[in-house]
């Protein structure tokens, strides 16, 4: 009796024997690198706690040809996940991070990760200045990395029932009531209204210029068909043509094109929002010097230009840009000559009021 | 010729719309999956296996879901034995302690998982843990037992008390009287049990992103694909896992349903 219910545990055709071997040779994989870990210390590998992309096999296969360096990653899916993990003692378990810029300063001040040697990042002599000398990487005057990927969140439009578009006011015009879509998410969409109120530098808003940019929203919601909280959403919406502009990532353009739908992606006139991601060392690891040597190597022209064929996402570093063609660096959205026109994300000075005026516009 | 009931056509028609609502959006996912476009948009774009053929070629995936699968046998292992063990003794005591014990033991279902997850987490740093696959395994044990105390109770609910007296009066062992006598009865229950918490370790995210080193289970490899949209890809995986689950809850509930009509 016993031994049939057992088996009706398992699907047919796997022994016991064979789950047993499976979950024991489970439970050995997962102790012994931890066992090894702290008896070799110096042994060549990397615990990356990291979004999903900068884990793909890729990487891990390139650093292994190229510095004999065993990446082992562990995905994420938010920034705010990251950080309650390694507040709640995950900075035991990882070397490295790959943070977004406004995230650096709260991790800094939390005490969860540590400032790399600028001497030892050689390969950033090839990256552009708006990057290797950001402000928002630099925390009390010690560096905590430099950008190998960046970005903007800008403006995506149907150009068959547009035409060309350079200017915010579009996601504002009431010629496209009910086929605008904006992001479900206060500091992208308070910081769109904010550029197109003419407010230099979102971020630091004042209650008064909070007050217009509510305002502002408010009458822009007849004109909206959505506020998008999934990527995949306005991609949808674009390709069916139900939206004709929309704030959104340049992670849709490639994939609608492909799909022969034309959408233009631009920054606008008024300005766009930045976002760059870099390895930075987790707060008491034991291979600090390992870690730089894997961030000198995401700076490097080959890493950049393996990163922007396989990702699509835009290099850094000039090296790796001279390397693409191009229209691909058309593609990837690359700008550099308006990159002046960026703002990058940065801690609102008061982040739960930002929320607060968020949610007020949606109720409203 | 017998006249229809129009409350009876009601319902049937009530029933079959709440159905569409909730198995139409998987039905899609479904056909996207083998959708010859990266958009998921009609009209479908002819047929195709591709994004099947680039799950499996993918290793990252494939070691995923070989975590995944041992740390559901493993959960199922130990939830299903320590939750039998406890409702069978919860029920031997009765009474007003066993009604307290049993909120007790089933309290853990009440809390968000992600409270468990990063009381787990902290729990575990308290001790210097290694976060790795047995503590994963730890945080889906806490998240199942409850439901296994609970479905295995109320089997044991319907269980005639002398027939283990019987078996004692015959000079059977207690070890004989639990596996030749409450183990059969507690069968449909068990197995409903094992289908339950292998489906809801299987599709955990949050407790087992809290609790795992380095190793990434299915469920958060998905997760965190969705950052820049859904590929069909996900779609594909999303259709194998719907599918497979779904085996399981039916055999499940197929099960639960032979456990009443044997009582």
């Amino acid at each position: 009796m016993e031994k049939e219910s057992m088996n009706l545990l398992l699907p047919r055709g796997i022994s016991r024997r064979k789950v047993a071997h499976l979950i024991g040779g489970a439970a050995m994989a997962s102790t012994i690198p931890a066992a090894l870990r702290s008896a070799f210390a110096q042994e060549r590998s990397l615990n990356l706690f990291t979004w999903s992309s900068w884990g793909e096999q890729g990487f891990v296969d390139e650093a292994h040809s190229k510095l004999h360096l065993d990446i082992k990653p562990t995905f994420y899916s938010s920034s705010d996940e990251m950080m309650a993990k390694l507040r709640g003692g995950g900075t035991r378990l990882y070397d490295m991070i790959v943070p977004v810029q406004n995230y650096v300063e709260p991790a800094a001040k939390a005490g969860l990760i540590e400032p790399l040697n600028p001497a030892v990042l050689t390969n950033s002599k090839d990256i552009f200045d708006q990057f290797a000398k950001s402000q928002q990487w630099r925390v009390d005057g010690k560096l905590y990395g430099i950008p190998f990927v960046w970005g903007a969140n800008a403006m995506a439009f149907n150009r068959k029932e547009t035409g060309e578009l350079d200017s915010i006011n579009a996601l504002f015009d009431p010629k496209y009531k009910g086929r605008i879509a904006m992001r479900d998410e206060p500091e992208d969409t308070l910081s769109v209204a904010a550029l197109k109120l003419g407010i230099k530098q979102p971020f630091s808003m004042g209650e008064k210029e909070l007050q217009e940019v509510k305002k502002l929203l408010i009458s822009q919601k007849p004109l909206v068909r959505t506020y998008w909280k999934n990527v995949a959403d306005v991609q949808n919406l674009l390709a069916t043509g139900e939206v004709v502009v929309a704030w959104s990532f340049l992670a849709v353009i490639a994939p609608l094109r492909k799909a022969g739908v034309d959408v233009g992606w631009v920054w606008p006139k008024e300005g766009a929002i930045g976002w760059s991601e870099a390895i930075t060392p987790v707060k008491g690891t034991n291979k600090i010097k390992l870690v730089e040597e894997y961030a000198n190597f995401t700076l490097s022209p080959e890493y950049g230009e393996l990163m922007a064929r396989n990702t699509r996402y835009a290099p850094s570093s000039k090296a790796a840009i001279a390397k693409l063609e191009p229209a691909l660096v058309k593609d990837l959205g690359i700008d550099i000559a308006n990159v002046n026109r960026l703002v990058f994300k940065d801690l609102p000075k008061d982040k739960s009021r930002w929320n607060e005026v968020w949610n007020e516009v949606k109720a409203a | 010729m017998k006249r229809r009931d129009p409350a009876a056509a009601a319902l049937s028609i009530w029933t079959a719309l709440v159905l569409l609502f909730l198995f139409f959006p998987l039905v899609v996912v479904a056909m996207f999956s083998f959708n010859g476009s990266t958009i998921s948009r009609f009209p479908l774009q002819g047929f195709t296996l591709h994004w099947y053929a680039k799950l499996f070629a993918d290793r990252a995936i494939i070691e995923a879901l070989w975590n995944s699968i041992i740390v559901a046998l493993s959960t199922v292992g130990i939830s299903t034995t320590l939750g039998v063990l406890a409702a069978v003794g919860i029920h031997r005591y009765g009474g007003s302690f066993a009604v307290a014990m049993r909120g007790f033991a089933l309290r853990p279902m009440m809390v968000p998982r992600l409270i468990i997850g990063i009381a787990l987490l902290t729990f575990y740093d308290l001790f210097k843990t290694n976060l790795s696959l047995l503590t994963v395994i730890g945080g889906h044990v806490v998240m199942t037992l409850p439901y296994v105390i609970m479905i295995i109770s109320a089997r044991l609910v319907g269980f005639d008390k002398s027939t283990e007296e019987a078996a004692w009066d015959l000079g059977a062992s207690t070890f004989t009287v639990f596996r030749e006598i409450t183990l059969p009865f507690l069968k449909p229950a068990l197995i409903a049990a094992t289908l339950m918490s292998f489906t809801l370790s299987f599709d955990e995210v949050v407790v087992t992103f809290f609790t795992t080193g380095n190793a990434n289970t299915l469920p958060m490899v998905i997760w965190s694909m969705l950052r820049f949209g859904i590929t069909p890809e996900v779609n594909a995986i999303a259709t194998i896992t719907i599918f497979s689950s779904g085996l399981f809850a039916i055999a499940a509930e197929l099960s639960l349903r032979r456990a009443r009509d044997l009582s």
